[in-house]
């Protein structure tokens, strides 16, 4: 299996020779560096034209605190999807199958409970089914050596199935009272599933940016085999990161049973793209070609609130899908473009045969 | 006479840096032309120049078989013009004889017939025509490496078919992948076509290579053309001389004899992969080299020893203590591994210089897994300087990097593990004249402070006059030992052909 083939960043070579001849980079860098901090800043920039131009068409509606308090806890678990999708995507590998993990998560604590199993021990099992997944993708795709992208996407479609069969197909209404309360509780007058989600990513966010394992992974993502070369437990770490994409994608669908008190059984798709879209937004934020946590976020909150004003100036629900499936195009094209403009150019990608 | 190709005052300047200075240029039919030059010198831009990548500056003119050319170069094979990049972009999973046709399209439309048997004649007059043996039907990926460079060869000549003996062929480093008997085999060829009235534009780093094959070479430096000479009145010395613009001195530095009664390395029975039953030993401040025909298991045994790839017997030890099959561990135990391809082995291109350097110690920098972000790009910055990594730019991403810079950041990686033993796969593949003898000065320190290396390369001139000892390898094991006072590139050769009894150890 070729490693480069799978890495979702961008490629880009560089020709050491179309730069300026060796002796003085300076001029090259100081052009760089300016080019290279403000399309880092293009979404977040997006992010508040978005606020400006909804607050100019709907002001009443859009630019309320209702109206953001709505969209930041409808989007918690969402969140939480999104920060598990980066994970994996930080060592170069998809794993598609977190949103059905959540719904399955979210239908096993309801139908559970329903059985007559304790609120805790329901919500154990619920967690302890992405730890089976993570290791189960972890064993196909890191053990064995298969594609992450179809071998997720299958693990999402039979996880789907599954979570039909134990809900018998019907809505799971069953949700412990306890957990609907504590997923509901406000706080600062957001509900404590939005908190939790922010936790999670806060915690995320520091292991990436200031531990060896975030840099570790990065390693990985950039060059599989390289990182291994240098003495670093790829085939670990892939792992791990699979096993923590997974629990948070089970934590998600606990909170998700507990804010909403009902679980449609067949929602995981719904919920399959909008987190890879917000984590392909964040590569052209902040660090650029990078998955980041202050970039998924930033992504995910320019795709919620553009789906909401959208929404409010009267659109229908189609929106969110189409929406969401062009912005996560138009994410990788912008991605690519900064890329080129910063000198790299396209690089045919060969499998790894010479 | 009429000039294959003519340049004329051609120029290129990107935002303002002028990389390519009033150059002139003449080919004749029938010519073999030597391109030499630094990273940097404007070799590539030149070639990107003839393909229509770039459009030269106002004033430049070039003209094929006294046809001007306009720029930028629309289609140059409409103009005779083929060019041969170093990543041949062959389809592996595809025959010869496809591979040759469809950069013509099989001769045919989108929606026409493709006649197989059509494509195979035409594609079995190539390699009549050229006198190359090889089957029309294999797929490519089983090739060698030179019978691959001849594959990509030949399918920019029969974009030129029609252009009948009025063709340019531009060769940009042909022989970077190949061992020196592989290449020895495609430069053969090269001659060939330049017999047959063909003009060839050869760019290569090896220079003894290129004054062998070429009948002039011009030399590029900073953009500059120094100088146009015949090859048979020129050596390799003169060659870095003119392309750095000063003298270099001795190209490879002295070898002090290492201490023999300390052994660091040894190795017993090794086999994994190709390699089988391997047995070798290296002492304190010994270089080592290990070198034999290609494919005969030298690619393979550094990654074998570091525990990246199989074992499947064989013990490896340093000091007395068995290292286990796993990089970490041999690592920890002074056992590291510059790998030969950088790109795909070694380094991280989107990645700093920084994160590229520390990756192997990064927990040097993080007491309680906390990353002291300011030391880390401190002490980068230190080794930068120390290695004379330029630009001396830690945040820098490694593309932007040259070869040779990129190799001396690896180098620098690894030293700094504080290794008993430092293996070097092909470690001037791709890196420039100059900072090739900065690499092979490193070594030597490093060497004279007591470390050991081993120098796995099909460089036998490297190998010849870096190393204290060379150990030939055939089919995974070792056939030949070759103390110093013996080695030549002749010794070298022979023996990894066969004719050399092994020596007697002293």
């Amino acid at each position: 299996m070729t490693t480069s083939s799978q890495t979702p960043a961008i490629a880009t070579d560089e020709s050491p020779e179309t730069g300026p001849p060796g002796g003085d980079p300076l001029p090259g860098r100081r052009r760089r560096s300016t080019r290279e901090s403000l399309p880092g800043l293009a979404v977040p920039i997006l992010l508040v034209l978005t606020f400006v131009l909804f607050g100019i068409l709907s002001p009443d509606l859009f630019l309320t605190w209702t109206n953001v308090k709505l969209t930041v806890s409808a989007q918690a678990t969402v969140l939480l999807l999104a920060i598990a999708a980066t994970i994996p995507l930080r060592t170069g590998d998809f794993d598609f199958s977190i949103s059905a993990v959540m719904i399955l998560s979210a239908c096993m604590v309801g139908s559970l409970y329903d059985q007559g199993v304790s609120t805790p021990v329901a919500v154990l099992l619920a967690l302890s089914v992405g730890l089976a997944v993570g290791l189960l993708n972890s064993l196909f795709i890191v053990v064995i050596g298969l594609d992450g992208l179809i071998v997720t996407l299958g693990v999402f479609t039979f996880i789907a199935g599954m979570t039909n069969l134990i809900s018998g197909g019907n809505l799971v209404t069953t949700v412990p009272q306890g957990l609907q309360t504590f997923a509901n509780h406000t706080f600062l007058s957001l509900p404590s599933v939005v908190w939790i989600g922010w936790l999670i990513a806060l915690v995320i966010w520091f292991a990436f940016e200031f531990t060896p394992l975030g840099r570790y992974l990065l390693f990985i993502g950039g060059n599989r085999s390289a990182a291994s070369l240098a003495g670093l437990r790829v085939n670990g770490l892939r792992a791990f990161s699979f096993v923590a994409a997974s629990m948070i994608a089970a934590v998600a669908g606990v909170l998700l049973a507990g804010s909403y008190g009902s679980v449609d059984p067949s929602s995981s798709a719904a919920y399959l793209l909008a987190p890879f879209t917000a984590a392909f937004l964040g590569t052209t934020t902040i660090q650029m070609g990078r998955f980041n946590v202050v970039g998924t976020l930033v992504g995910l909150y320019l795709l919620a609130f553009g789906i909401t004003g959208l929404q409010l100036l009267g659109s229908e629900s189609w929106v969110t899908d189409a929406f969401n499936g062009a912005a996560l195009v138009l994410a990788l094209a912008f991605a690519r473009y900064f890329q080129l403009l910063n000198g790299g150019r396209l690089r045919l990608r060969r499998a790894a045969s010479s | 006479m009429t000039d294959a190709l003519r340049i004329r005052s051609m120029s290129k300047t990107f935002d303002g840096v002028t990389v390519l200075h009033d150059l002139d240029l003449d080919i004749a039919p029938g010519e073999v032309h030597g391109l030499v030059g630094e990273n940097g010198s404007g070799k590539s831009t030149f070639v990107k120049i003839l393909g229509g990548l770039h459009s030269p500056d106002d004033g430049s003119s070039a003209s094929v078989w006294d046809e001007e050319l306009s720029f930028p170069v629309a289609r140059p094979q409409q103009h005779g013009i083929a060019i041969i990049h170093q990543d041949l972009a062959l389809y592996d999973g595809m025959s010869v004889s496809e591979n040759i046709g469809i950069s013509s399209g099989f001769d045919t439309t989108m929606l026409g017939l493709f006649r197989r048997s059509r494509e195979r004649r035409i594609v079995q007059d190539l390699l009549r025509e050229f006198d190359v043996d090889l089957d029309p039907d294999v797929l490519v990926g089983g090739l060698t490496p030179s019978e691959q460079s001849v594959v990509a060869i030949l399918r920019g000549l029969r974009l030129l078919r029609k252009h009948q003996s009025h063709q340019v062929l531009i060769l940009d480093e042909p022989t970077a992948a190949l061992s020196q008997a592989e290449s020895q085999k495609l430069l053969s060829i090269i001659r060939g076509l330049a017999a047959r009235g063909t003009a060839i534009l050869f760019i290569g780093h090896r220079l003894q290579e290129v004054l062998s094959v070429c009948d002039r070479v011009s030399v590029l430096r900073s953009g500059r053309l120094v100088a146009t000479v015949e090859a048979r009145a020129t050596s390799d010395t003169d060659l870095v001389t003119m392309m750095l613009g000063y003298e270099l001195g001795a190209f490879y530095p002295d070898r002090h004899l290492p201490d023999r009664e300390r052994e660091v390395l040894s190795v017993s029975g090794l086999s994994g992969g190709s390699i089988s039953d391997l047995d070798l030993t290296t002492y304190r401040g010994e270089v080592l080299g290990v070198t034999g025909l290609a494919g005969m298991g030298q690619d393979e045994v550094g990654y074998l020893l570091v525990g990246h790839g199989r074992r499947t017997s064989g013990t490896v030890s340093i000091g007395g203590v068995e290292v286990h099959a796993s990089v970490g561990q041999a690592r920890r135990a002074g056992l590291v591994l510059v790998p030969g391809n950088r790109q795909r082995d070694s380094v991280w291109m989107e990645g700093t210089a920084v994160e590229n350097l520390t990756i192997p110690f990064l927990d040097r920098f993080a007491p309680r897994q906390l990353l002291n972000g300011r030391k880390e790009k401190g002490f980068a910055a230190a080794e930068m300087r120390r290695f004379d990594v330029r630009p001396m730019q830690p945040a820098q991403h490694v593309s932007r990097f040259s070869g040779g810079n990129q190799q001396k950041l690896v180098l620098a990686r690894w030293l700094q593990t504080h290794p008993k033993v430092l293996l070097l796969h092909e470690p001037t593949q791709g890196v420039d004249a100059g900072a090739k003898k900065e690499i092979f000065e490193l070594i030597r320190a490093a060497s004279d402070e007591g470390l050991s290396v081993i120098i796995f390369s099909s460089d036998i001139e490297e190998i010849v006059n870096v190393c204290h000892r060379v150990l030939i390898l055939d089919h995974g094991s070792v056939v030949a030992e070759i103390p110093q006072h013996q080695l030549s590139e002749d010794t070298v050769l022979a023996a990894s052909q066969g004719n050399y009894q092994l020596h007697e150890q002293r």
